[in-house]
């Protein structure tokens, strides 16, 4: 009982960070290219 | 059913791997450090889990995640002499059977140390993988944690998910050990976490975290566990600002842990102030003694497994008398000494040495930078885990065990991280040096000022 509840918890805790992790990943991707096209934008302008 | 969960847990691993690569590095961390094989011994002999994921992450590597790698530097140079020099004594043992087969696990924790630094690159990755191997240890300290408040605990008394000394999870030295390491990294993770913030649910299991690691490390018994709180208690009040309460509450501490885990504890724990007295510490010392002569006789090592060559009769002040055949070394550093000689021992020291360095180095480049102060925290607590994990360790044979290993990978991935942000910023007009090269949250909130 107590080992299925702290399996359920620990490995829940784990693909949820997995998960969290891949998302926030690929959001820093998005946000790093959007960041570096803007600036290749501000340097053609200039 | 439990095979089942454990399996759709790992399925999930890999499938969010297929998007993110580096899932699979943490897919392969969870594997080596939760162990699904020793929880579940038949889902262990159907499936070869942990080569499968060893395989994946390295193939998810090589095919879809190879752009930016990091510079690697001295630390990693040290992990690959090792793993030659363990292959090397392996070639000359004593014993070449036994050694043979540790060298086939043992090689496999060096080698893949030297190759996570390629696959946790960003914070948000060395994040995860600080996060997880909490979530992995803890997997085996809870239900010592959670049993040991239940019934008080006890030598060698199976409480976890494995069988004694089927794997770290099972051996009570080993887990007390592992259990403190992980505390300072909790500390860490609750100041500086995005993955998971400080707030709602998490902060309660931050808060909780601790008690139930002490708990758990207390209830296996092992003195080994208690030198590491020592060591954890001393950091901790050196670290404090507040000198006077941590003392009071630390002392505490110290006070309501004896009722909790009862006399029975203590007076195995007294045990530790006088060796001579306990055949189980004595039988160590006399190892000890006989390892330091062994080294001085084979320089280069008699191979791993070599303390089976081990046979002394000593004479206890008395009068009985002590056989001490064919006893482990129990204790990394002799454990090191023994099986690979004062070249080895030079090697692991010199790992150690830099290690340390490395992390002091970070610490101060870090320390004038916003933006880098959580890479500071991050390297003032794997230093923190590395001394606490040390501390017990002198008293458990380890020293090919997984934990320090994956940190040494993350001491690695922290200086690759600073020296990325250095080319970065050096690359970059002195109006746009302030952030680093991964902090997304910033460059988000710039993109949408129009900065």
């Amino acid at each position: 009982m107590i080992d299925n509840f702290v399996i359920l918890i620990t490995c829940g805790a784990v693909v949820l960070v997995a998960f969290r992790a891949a998302l926030l990943e690929r959001r820093a991707r998005r946000s790093a290219a959007a960041f570096g096209g803007r600036r290749q934008h501000q340097n053609m302008r200039r | 059913m439990q095979a089942l969960f454990i399996l759709l847990v790992w399925g999930t691993l890999l499938a969010i791997g297929c998007i993110a690569p580096f899932v699979l590095g943490l897919a392969y961390i969870w594997v080596d450090l939760f162990q699904p094989q020793y929880v579940l011994p038949e889902l262990g002999r159907l499936l070869p889990i942990s080569l499968i994921t060893a395989v994946l992450a390295i193939a998810g590597y090589l095919i879809a995640d190879r752009e930016n790698p990091p510079r690697l530097g001295l630390l990693t140079a040290l992990l690959l002499i090792w793993a030659t020099w363990i292959t090397l004594t392996s070639s000359w043992a004593l014993f070449p059977d036994p050694a043979w087969t540790k060298w086939n696990w043992a090689f496999k924790t060096v080698a893949f140390s030297t190759l996570l630094p390629f696959v946790f690159r960003t914070r948000i990755q060395i994040e995860a993988a600080v996060l997880v191997m909490v979530c992995a240890i803890f997997a085996h300290v809870l239900p010592y944690g959670i049993k040991g408040l239940i019934s008080g605990g006890g030598y060698f008394r199976a409480l976890g998910l494995i069988d004694v000394n089927a794997g770290w999870g099972g051996e009570g030295s080993t887990l007390g050990t592992y259990a403190f390491a992980t505390l300072p990294l909790i500390a860490h993770l609750r100041r500086w976490s995005i993955i998971a913030p400080d707030k709602g649910i998490v902060r309660f299991i931050y808060m909780a975290a601790p008690p139930f690691a002490i708990l758990g490390a207390f209830s296996t018994f092992a003195r080994a566990a208690l030198v590491a709180c020592v060591v954890w208690a001393a950091l901790t009040w050196w670290d404090s600002r507040r000198k006077l309460a941590v003392a009071v509450l630390l002392l505490a501490g110290a006070v309501a842990v004896v009722p909790i885990m009862g006399e029975s504890w203590l007076d195995r724990m007294v045990t530790a102030l006088n060796p001579e007295q306990e055949s189980s510490a004595m039988t160590r010392l006399v190892v000890w003694g006989w390892t330091v002569r062994f080294a001085n006789e084979h320089p280069l090592g008699g191979g791993f497994n070599s303390y089976l060559a081990n046979n002394v009769t000593v004479t206890l002040p008395d009068g009985d008398v002590l056989e001490v055949q064919q006893r482990a070394f129990h204790s990394i550093f002799l454990e090191v000494l023994g099986e690979h000689g004062w070249v080895g021992a030079a090697i692991f020291g010199g790992i150690l040495l830099t290690f340390f360095l490395n992390l002091r180095a970070v610490r101060s480049r870090t320390r004038d930078s916003e933006d880098l102060q959580w890479l500071g925290s991050l390297a003032q607590a794997l230093t923190r885990s590395m001394l606490i994990y040390l501390s017990g360790a002198a008293f458990v044979g380890v020293a090919f065990q997984a934990l320090h290993y994956y940190l040494f990978a993350l001491a690695v991935c922290s200086t690759a991280f600073l020296a990325a942000v250095n080319v970065s910023t050096d690359r970059r007009p002195a109006t746009a040096r302030t952030d680093t090269p991964h902090s997304w949250r910033m460059r988000a909130r710039r993109g949408s000022s129009g900065l």
